[in-house]
């Protein structure tokens, strides 16, 4: 017996993409634009290493699995329906006819080879094979243990792929957003050749356009892909994707025209352009927040935790800083949404705790410090940038003015700092995190107690059994609950970690195109995209 | 003169070798890795590391890149998927060695002649007027003009293209960004040595043979003056082709020196050290080339330091 997850969900995100008032606009057909992008770091296999230049691309010419809008309402892209077996390891994607853009059929064996390419143990650029370890087999076969035999991710037939847990995961439908999803075509994208992404006969796409020419160091222009079996939505004919590292570059490319769309831009430019001159504001899913280190006194008081949680203000922090600095209570990312209602996840509780001045004095009193008197002094290390380092003086400055205690501030360059964190060599830091795919639970399995990424030693029994009940509650419902319960615990009731603010991106998009979309990352989409006129 | 010029090269190789030496312990003092990056997983980390063969001992690292090196074997990029640091460069190479190039002769072409009009022209505001140039020239850094430039004829005008380098306009606004400081410092050593040149005797002598102005200064004046314009030619010559990481950057040309920057941010070691190898070559040999072109200009310098 087998349970359909196509339902409802699918019915109102169809309904709300035929209504939604961002595509109601008339475009025309043809036309071409050109996009700035900050990295040309990695490059564009989904099985290597993808990063931001890979999202840039795989937006317009690769189609998952599912994606999501930005009201967290699943779209079917390759998968046209999904089966999950009632013990929640077997999920069965049947894919829809859909061709590649040299007119070949997509099939199970192109999901297939990304994935088999992305665990082999020999590939080493695979950065995000740990995110297959769910699938049976997987980690065994990437440790050089098991046998690609063995990795239970199969192409049952041309439009069938099964994939196999190890155990059930209930949010493995949100981890196809990670590049290791994703196709590539089977016989050409090897990793035998780690070129093959730039050369068009073998870097194809199923998307709305595909690769017309790679040039190293410049970027690469994109044509539309006539086999997409959504062509007759696709508006632009040409896409030209240009590496711009310097921003002031980006925005006097903007300014001149030669450049339509630009993410990434300093704060001030939110201050001066308005939406009508094509300002976008991309809501991320970050957070930035202090890390305390459970292993240094007095930070292992949680107390002097709460107390500098309490202390800190962050509308204050936030208007030093610049206006892509928003203040946030919350540690799992201001801008998640929820799995089981159409709030973000913040909203769904009661704030984990309120900023408190005389409450902050009080706990540092109880532990044994009133009015700051005989608190060491803790040295609080960050990342020596510009805004890291406002924030860095704007919170000294309020500790001490609150609380009466000073900390010495350490700039450190971004390996260092990463290197630091690493060992543990810090008292106080500041952290961020971004999210991998829109998840809760991507925030906060970081401080299970074994994971790698724990890095201030949280070590709490009722924590970790909550993100485990979470991990294997598939009612949505049920799960946000554990979700909840596990950011209580590792925020209000402990401060394990000390949220401070959440970061957007400064987009300018022409204001002349239409149909720009945003996803659940809160980043814009335009495989759409058209003039309009 | 085979003696000297010998000589010359063996230092130059020497010189290349202990800016090997150098860059390669300098990088690796560097704390960190290059794979340091927030969302990767530690396990996948160090596969990368010994992926790179990083995590082996520094000597074995050291020796693995001297043997690779022998072989004309730079490596791979760590960050560029796919690529190899010779790719790199022969890809950068003529974007920063056209842009340099035509920076130069424009620096060579224009300075002179201004040069000249301070050093002949009787107007005291035209003297003044170039003169101030010229010193605005050489004090004002190349990225604060890089980017009054960038606004002013690309935004404001829009008469420029700002991005790349695709069509002859988008040279424009680069090339007098990269040649407004040699044109000044050319200009104000043609002005000072054709003065100078001017007192000579021999110039005297032309005169009482009754030789035209235009002739004494084009034929022998010139000669003599532009010794010093020569000698200078080398370093700058590999100021314009090595220090246009700026430029490059503001200006989103793929040359070298982009590239350098990115590859720095990046940690991307074997690139680091295969462009600083490539810039030092380039450094060594223009250098080796003025002091040979000096030598058989003026036979002077061979004396001294030929034997």
């Amino acid at each position: 017996m087998k349970k359909k997850i196509m339902s409802a969900l699918m019915a109102a995100s169809l309904a709300a993409s035929m209504v939604c008032p961002a595509f109601a606009q008339e475009t025309v057909k043809g036309g071409e634009i050109s996009i700035a992008t900050v990295s040309s770091t990695g490059g564009l296999d989904p099985a290597g290493f993808a990063l931001d230049m890979w999202v840039e691309y795989a937006k317009l010419c690769t189609d998952g699995l599912v994606s999501y809008d930005s009201e967290g309402n699943i779209i079917y892209e390759s998968a046209e329906s999904i089966d999950m077996s009632d013990d929640g390891l077997v999920w069965t994607f049947h894919l829809r006819e859909n061709r590649w853009s040299d007119g070949s059929d997509v099939t199970a064996a192109d999901f297939v080879n990304t994935i088999d390419r992305a665990l082999d143990p020999n590939n080493g650029n695979a950065i995000y094979a740990n995110m297959l370890y769910k699938i049976d087999g997987a980690e065994e076969y990437n440790n050089g243990e098991g046998a690609l035999e063995d990795v239970k991710a199969v192409a049952v037939d041309d439009r069938t792929l099964e994939i196999t847990l190890a155990e059930p995961c209930s949010y493995f439908l949100k981890m196809m957003s990670m590049p290791v999803f994703y196709p590539s075509k089977a016989g050409l994208a090897t990793n035998d050749n780690a070129a093959w992404f730039k050369d068009p006969a073998t870097s194809l796409g199923n998307g709305a356009f595909c690769l017309e020419s790679y040039t190293d160091s410049v970027g690469y222009t994109l044509v539309k892909n006539e086999y997409y079996y959504q062509a007759d939505k696709v508006n632009l004919d040409r896409i030209n994707v240009q590496f711009m590292s310097d921003a002031t570059a980006q925005l006097s490319a903007y300014m001149t025209g030669e450049i339509n769309i630009v993410t990434g831009l300093p704060d001030y430019v939110a201050d001066t352009y308005t939406e009508e001159d094509g300002l976008f504001i991309w809501k991320m899913l970050s957070s930035k927040f202090v890390l305390p280190n459970l292993a240094v006194e007095p930070l292992d008081d949680v107390r002097v935790r709460e107390a500098i949680a309490l202390a800190l203000k962050r509308e204050d922090i936030g208007s030093v800083v610049g206006s892509d600095y928003i203040p946030s209570l919350n540690y799992v990312a201001e801008y998640m949404l929820s799995n089981s209602s159409d709030q973000y996840f913040k909203d769904e509780q009661e704030p984990l705790f309120t900023e408190d001045e005389d409450r902050a004095r009080e706990l540092l009193a109880e532990a044994g410090y009133e009015n700051g008197e005989g608190f060491p002094v803790l040295t609080f290390k960050y990342p020596n940038r510009e805004k890291d380092s406002l924030m860095a003086q704007a919170i000294k400055a309020q500790l001490k003015s609150v609380l009466n205690i000073d900390i010495e501030l350490i700039g450190e360059e971004d390996e260092v700092y990463a290197q630091d964190r690493k060992d543990g060599n810090y008292e106080l830091m500041r952290h961020s995190w971004t999210a991998d795919y829109n998840d809760p639970i991507n925030f906060l399995n970081l401080y299970v107690s074994e994971a790698p990424s724990n890095y201030n030693g949280v070590a709490n029994e009722a924590f970790d059994s909550a993100i485990a009940n979470s991990d294997a509650a598939m009612d949505p419902q049920e799960r946000n609950g554990y979700l909840h319960e596990a950011q209580n615990i590792l925020v209000s009731e402990n401060f394990y970690v000390i949220p401070v603010v959440t970061q957007v991106y400064v987009c300018l998009i022409d204001p002349s195109l239409a149909n720009i979309a945003t996803n659940d990352k809160g980043e814009p989409m335009y495989r759409f995209a058209g003039y309009t006129e | 003169m085979a003696k000297y010029i010998s000589k010359r090269i063996l230092m130059g190789v020497v010189s290349l070798f202990a800016l090997i030496l150098v860059t390669f312990f300098l990088i690796r003092l560097m704390p960190g890795n290059p794979f340091n990056l927030s969302n990767i997983n530690q396990a996948v980390q160090d596969r990368l590391l010994s992926y790179y063969g990083l995590d082996q001992p520094i000597h074995v690292q050291l020796w693995i890149y001297l043997k690779n090196l022998a072989h004309g074997d730079l490596g791979i990029s760590y960050k560029k998927v796919g690529m190899t640091i010779t790719q790199l460069i022969a890809q950068g190479a003529p974007y920063t060695m056209r842009l340099g190039l035509i920076a130069y002769v424009s620096a060579l072409v224009l300075g002179t002649a201004i040069g000249l009009g301070m050093a002949v022209t009787r107007h005291e505001s035209v003297r003044s007027g170039l003169m101030i140039l010229t010193v605005l020239g050489i004090s004002v850094p190349n990225y604060v003009l890089a980017l009054i430039l960038m606004l002013v004829f690309g935004v404001m005008l829009h008469w420029f293209p700002v991005v790349g380098l695709s069509t002859w306009q988008h040279y424009v606004l680069p090339v007098i960004t990269l040649s407004v400081y040699p044109l000044a410092q050319i200009s104000k050593l043609v002005r000072s040595s054709y003065i100078e040149a001017m007192n000579q005797d021999y110039v005297t002598m032309a005169r009482a043979k009754g030789l035209g102005n235009v002739r004494i200064t084009l034929v022998h004046v010139m000669k003599n003056a532009m010794i010093p314009v020569v000698t200078i030619s080398g370093p700058m010559i590999a100021f314009l082709l090595t220090g246009s990481f700026v430029v490059e950057n503001i200006f989103t040309i793929p040359g070298i020196g982009k590239e350098f920057v990115n590859a720095v941010s990046n940690r991307d070691y074997t690139v680091i050290m295969g462009l600083t190898i490539f810039l030092g070559i380039i450094l060594v040999s223009c250098n080796l080339i003025s002091d040979i072109v000096c030598a058989l200009v003026d036979p002077r310098i061979k004396l001294e330091k030929g034997g």
